[in-house]
């Protein structure tokens, strides 16, 4: 009993020692990481809708939008929207951006991160620019990553559904 | 057992014991992230870092950590340095953490690290332990170097990202995909052996003597062999 106490009580002790190791580096990279987000969005705005000058963050609790949808993003001058998704491909957490117009054509897709084993996402979002709603399944997906270029393209189909809604739900 | 130099302990990973060449350990990193040079090169100095840190740590506490607790202690450990690393990567390096990817966090299961925090770091120095950690890294950096640097100048006319205009029209696509890292590493793993002719100490290495069984195995060759080593 003494043995499996003592043995418990190392383990605690190394787990202890790591977790302030890990709590010390989250101190100092956590703020450098946020800065990095907040300039990467920026950047992956522009990215998605290149016409747009400044965007605006939009209130969502109150509108019904597809359960994708983390975020949205009005561009200040009516030039359209950008809606940031949460979907899962091959694996959890592949985060894409995309920029719809107002007449709900997508002007832009990107992947901002993901769990993908084989990157194809990082270059698919191009394949979407000037579809719309009638004809995005002209998009075909991609042998060998089916799974990820499918949640993609559900994805933006989410898009441009959570766009319909938030565009009628300003008239 | 022979006392080795710092320095053959130091070099003991860059041929003769190469991670990934010689020990064949770590394949999937090695397959995975060798598509470009950048990517490749990153991930090598990740996983030296983590082994850098990881076999000092375990050699410090090798005296503290029960026998049997030792393998939750060891990934407990390795875990913790991998995700300090994945942090710093993030914060300091986007780039490269967008390019690893899933690779980042899959450090923690590499077989090189646990494999070393087993076989070295566990009964040695802390001095001889961060040496091996540095050279095993260095090892695992260059391997995965040479082969990215095959498949990219090769496989997509480019290094680190930068075209290659003169070789856009020899390109061989294949090498960028999964059979072609094999077939890339495969020829490798072969130079190596003729360099080495075929004196990889993978018996004296990774048989009997780092087995954990070895006292109770009742094989005749087993005990052979840890009595030779």
């Amino acid at each position: 009993m003494k043995k499996y106490i003592k043995n418990l009580f190392v383990f605690v002790c190394i787990c202890t020692v790591i977790t302030l190791l890990l709590a010390t580096t989250n101190y100092f990279t956590v703020p450098i990481i946020e800065q990095n987000q907040i300039a990467s969005t920026n950047k992956s705005l522009k990215e998605v809708m290149p016409k747009g000058e400044n965007f605006e963050k939009i209130d969502t609790s109150n509108l019904t939008l597809p359960s994708s949808i983390s975020e949205a993003y009005k561009e200040t001058d009516g030039k359209g929207y950008v809606v940031k998704m949460v979907t899962s491909g091959y694996g959890n957490n592949m985060i894409i951006m995309c920029g719809v117009d107002t007449e709900g054509i997508v002007t832009g897709a990107v992947c901002l991160s993901s769990n993908e084993t084989l990157s194809k996402e990082k270059t698919y979002g191009k394949n979407f620019i000037s579809k719309n709603a009638q004809n995005i399944d002209e998009v075909d997906t991609i042998a060998g990553a089916t799974k990820t270029t499918k949640a993609y393209k559900n994805a933006v189909k989410d898009a441009l559904k959570a766009v319909k809604e938030l565009s009628g739900g300003e008239r | 057992m022979k006392q080795k130099s710092s320095l053959s302990v130091l070099l003991n990973g860059i041929i003769k014991e190469n991670p990934v060449l010689v020990l064949v350990l770590g394949t999937c990193p090695s397959l995975a992230t060798t598509t470009t040079v950048d990517g490749a090169f990153g991930m090598g100095i990740a996983a030296l870092v983590v082994l850098f840190c990881s076999n000092i740590f375990i050699s410090l506490l090798r005296k503290i950590i029960p026998e049997n607790m030792r393998i939750p202690c060891y990934i407990v450990i390795i875990a913790g340095f991998v995700t300090i690393v994945k942090m710093s990567v993030q914060a300091l390096l986007p780039s490269l953490y967008e390019t690893l990817g899933v690779y980042l966090d899959l450090i923690t299961v590499n077989c090189i690290i646990l494999g070393r925090a087993e076989m070295f770091a566990n009964k040695n120095t802390v001095i001889h332990s961060a040496l091996d950690g540095i050279g095993m890294g260095l090892g695992f950096t260059l391997s995965l170097t040479l082969m990215s640097t095959i498949r990219e100048v090769f496989g997509a006319a480019s290094f680190a990202g930068i075209a290659i205009p003169f070789m856009e029209n020899y390109k061989i696509e294949f090498l960028t995909k999964a059979p072609g890292g094999l077939l890339v590493y495969g020829i490798l793993i072969a130079v190596i052996y003729c360099v080495t002719h075929g004196k990889a100490p993978i018996k004296t290495s990774f048989s009997c003597e780092g087995c954990p069984h070895a006292s109770s195995c009742g094989k005749a060759g087993c005990q052979k062999e840890g009595v030779n080593s």
